[in-house]
């Protein structure tokens, strides 16, 4: 059925034509403003209702952060996203981890197909419900945080804010995909047997950087 | 039909499920489990009643001014690339599935969870144009395996025990596993991974769409549904025409009220929202998006007054969970795709000349529970009260209980012959009855009592009507006021 026989099926059904509706071209607003103090507060929050969903979540200062992240991921095969992403001390460790930046598309998925661990950052993080928010970008291709079984996310203090509209706020443009992440992968199809880890990750570790944590 | 309006159908596949002890127990486990988890996240979560309110609304707007909405959508969405189709039912819906898919020479299509699916029977229409359809949800996949029907919306497979879930995958693998949910969900994960590297096409539902940004959302917590929007080069995703929000901010509602509302979640593990295939410099994501836009029966019951309040509906389940019908008998006992009071209120709206469709208003006890459970407030209750009028307007019904509500109604409409008849009937039950149980050749033989005793017990005859008991109270009364 064409476009316009189809809305012409809805306007009989609702006694005639509605007026045309103006939506404002998605507004963008201006990102949360906030202190440090107040970034810790959330961040804490968002650390505790992430663990109750089967997540992680520590505090580490920027000095600590390439010896945390190299004892998690190891020699592990590893894929990440852009060097623009990530502080410069996390690429030193990664030497050995596969860029997507670094290889063409297929390369890529065979990548994350092989990958343990897939390492990113975030555009926020979201104290109401410990979510990360992830927009598919260039940089940060969908797969990174979807085939490896292990998802590291490295997210500084700034990004970190309260509440849900916060984070639809944060968007920039539209991106292809924008996702939010909430624990590892689960199921209760069997049984109501709760089981981590099914099709996506079966970890989630966000390390959130406090750059004046000492 | 008999005196309570079901049919043998209907009553066969009610007997046969509270015949099997661990359906019935786990129907009950699961209700029971998700109506918890909503309570609790209920008490946590103070605005609740506010965000109820807020969603009931936006998803009402929306809906009295479709057309309008629909438009901006598609306008949207088809600037960020999106290919939009319409469907005018089901057998169209298909067809244009099934055409995208010839169109890719596609061989596997791996499919998210997805109910309009299950409606418009798509496997079986790609099936027949020779497209393999794999269903990837965890639940979905054994139900498919086993050849049965999703019985609960959100938790499909809630009927089968772990051991047969096991022998399914056995069988289908070829190997030995144990009964763990931790080795049957592995054995899931190892052979569909595979699945979704290989397949042409992604099929996904659309849990909701969003005018504003012209975008798609899927909630989802396994995480299959990213799999098939992501890996295969084309994702198509199926919407109901009524699935849509206007703006972001109805959908930050809609966030914080299905996951809750289904399982007590606060936030499902994903919430992947689509702005069109990837960009053209993005390495993943598919290259194209098609999302088919369906109607399938929906314009109809949007047309009507009575029930266009039901299109609100954003599926998850917790009528269903509250309803004490669906709690016992389970959701293959309604022999249709949506159980449950959502399913009694919106698949005769589909389908007005199905009988057995009609018929499921009357499984229902009218508690009104499903009303006070439903995140968007819709009046399910008062749809099922008018969808019995209908049906007895149309002479569906049993006749001898027909009659005897005529008979009825005229009797309760004058107070002394509603009295004598009272009278008369209660002569007439304590004459057979006695102080005990109704003997059975009565209960078989007497045309009326046939028809409601048959699913139901009668109670003892009683002495005096309640209407006498309450001149005598109200008599006691006011000799208590008097005194005082």
């Amino acid at each position: 059925m064409d476009a316009e026989s189809f809305y012409a099926r809805i306007a009989s059904a609702l006694g005639g034509p509605s007026p045309a509706l103006h939506l404002p071209p998605a507004l963008k607003v201006a990102a949360v403003t906030a202190t440090a103090t107040e970034r810790r507060a959330w961040a804490h929050l968002a650390s505790e209702r992430l663990r109750s969903v089967g997540g992680s979540a520590e505090c580490v200062s920027r000095s600590q952060l390439a010896a945390r992240v190299q004892e998690l991921v190891g020699a592990s095969p590893t894929v990440r996203v852009a060097d623009a992403l990530l502080p410069a001390e996390v690429l030193s460790v990664l030497g050995q981890a596969t860029a997507c930046t670094a290889v063409d598309a297929h390369t890529w998925r065979e990548a994350c197909a092989a990958a343990t661990w897939g390492v990113t950052d975030a555009d926020a993080w979201i104290a109401e419900t410990g979510s990360v928010l992830l927009c598919a970008q260039r940089d940060r291709p969908r797969a990174t945080s979807l085939l490896p079984r292990h998802h590291l996310v490295i997210v500084p203090l700034e990004r970190v804010i309260p509440s849900l509209e916060g984070a639809l706020n944060a968007l920039v443009d539209t991106p292809s995909q924008w996702l939010l992440v909430t624990g590892p992968s689960r199921t209760s199809d069997i049984e109501n047997d709760l089981t981590i880890g099914v099709h996506g990750p079966a970890v989630l570790h966000v390390l959130v950087v406090d750059e004046e944590t000492a | 039909m008999s005196a309570h309006g079901l049919t043998d159908d209907f009553l066969q596949r009610a007997q046969h499920a509270l015949g099997q002890d661990f359906l019935r127990q786990a129907v009950r486990k699961t209700t029971d489990r998700l109506r918890d988890g909503r309570a609790q996240a209920v008490r946590e979560a103070g605005d609740f009643e506010a965000w109820r309110d807020a969603l009931s609304a936006s998803r009402r707007r929306a809906i009295a001014r479709l057309d309008a909405v629909l438009r901006v959508f598609v306008e949207r969405a088809s600037a960020h690339g999106v290919q939009v189709h319409f469907a005018a039912d089901a057998a169209e819906a298909c067809a244009i599935v099934v055409e995208l898919a010839r169109a890719k020479g596609a061989r596997l299509a791996a499919k998210g969870k997805s109910m309009l699916s299950e409606e418009i029977e798509l496997n079986q229409a790609l099936e027949a144009a020779c497209v393999e359809a794999l269903e990837t949800d965890l639940g979905e996949w054994i139900i498919q395996l086993a050849g049965e029907r999703p019985s609960h919306i959100i938790l499909p497979v809630v009927h089968k025990p772990r051991a047969e879930i096991r022998e399914l995958f056995e069988q289908h693998g070829g190997i030995t596993l144990s009964d763990e949910t931790k080795v049957l969900a592995g054995y899931a994960r190892d052979r569909l991974r595979a699945e979704f590297l290989r397949a042409d096409l992604g099929i996904t539902g659309c849990n909701m769409a969003i005018a504003e940004t012209g975008a798609v959302a899927l909630f989802s917590n396994e995480g299959n549904g990213r799999m098939v929007s992501t890996l295969p080069k084309t994702h198509i995703a199926l919407m109901g025409m009524e699935r849509i929000v206007e703006t972001r901010a109805d959908f930050v509602d809609l966030m914080r009220l299905l996951p809750r509302s289904a399982t007590g979640q606060r936030i499902t593990t994903y919430v992947n929202v689509l702005h069109g295939p990837k960009r053209t410099h993005e390495l993943d994501g598919p290259e194209e998006l098609h999302v088919v836009v369906v109607d399938a029966g929906r314009s109809q019951q949007l047309a009507d007054r009575d029930y266009r309040e039901a299109l609100a509906c954003i599926r998850c389940g917790a009528c269903l969970n509250a309803c004490p019908v669906y709690s016992t008998v389970g959701g293959h006992a309604y022999g249709t795709v949506y159980p449950g009071p959502i399913g009694a209120v919106i698949e005769p709206l589909y389908a007005r000349d199905d009988e057995r469709r009609a018929e499921l208003a009357n499984a229902s006890t009218l508690c009104g529970a499903c009303h006070e459970a439903c995140p968007v407030r819709i009046p399910l209750h008062d749809m099922l009260v008018s969808l019995r009028q209908a049906n007895v307007r149309q002479g569906r019904g049993d006749r001898s209980e027909l009659a005897l509500q005529r008979v009825a109604a005229r009797a309760m409409a004058v107070p002394f012959v509603y009295a004598g008849g009272g009278a008369v009937a209660r002569w007439f039950g304590r004459f057979v009855a006695g102080d005990g149980a109704w003997p059975r050749f009565v209960l078989h033989h007497t045309p009326v009592l046939q028809a409601m005793a048959r699913q139901r017990v009668l109670p003892k005859p009683p002495v005096r009507a309640f209407r006498d008991q309450w001149a005598d109270l109200a008599r006691e009364d006011m000799r208590g006021s008097d005194g005082r």
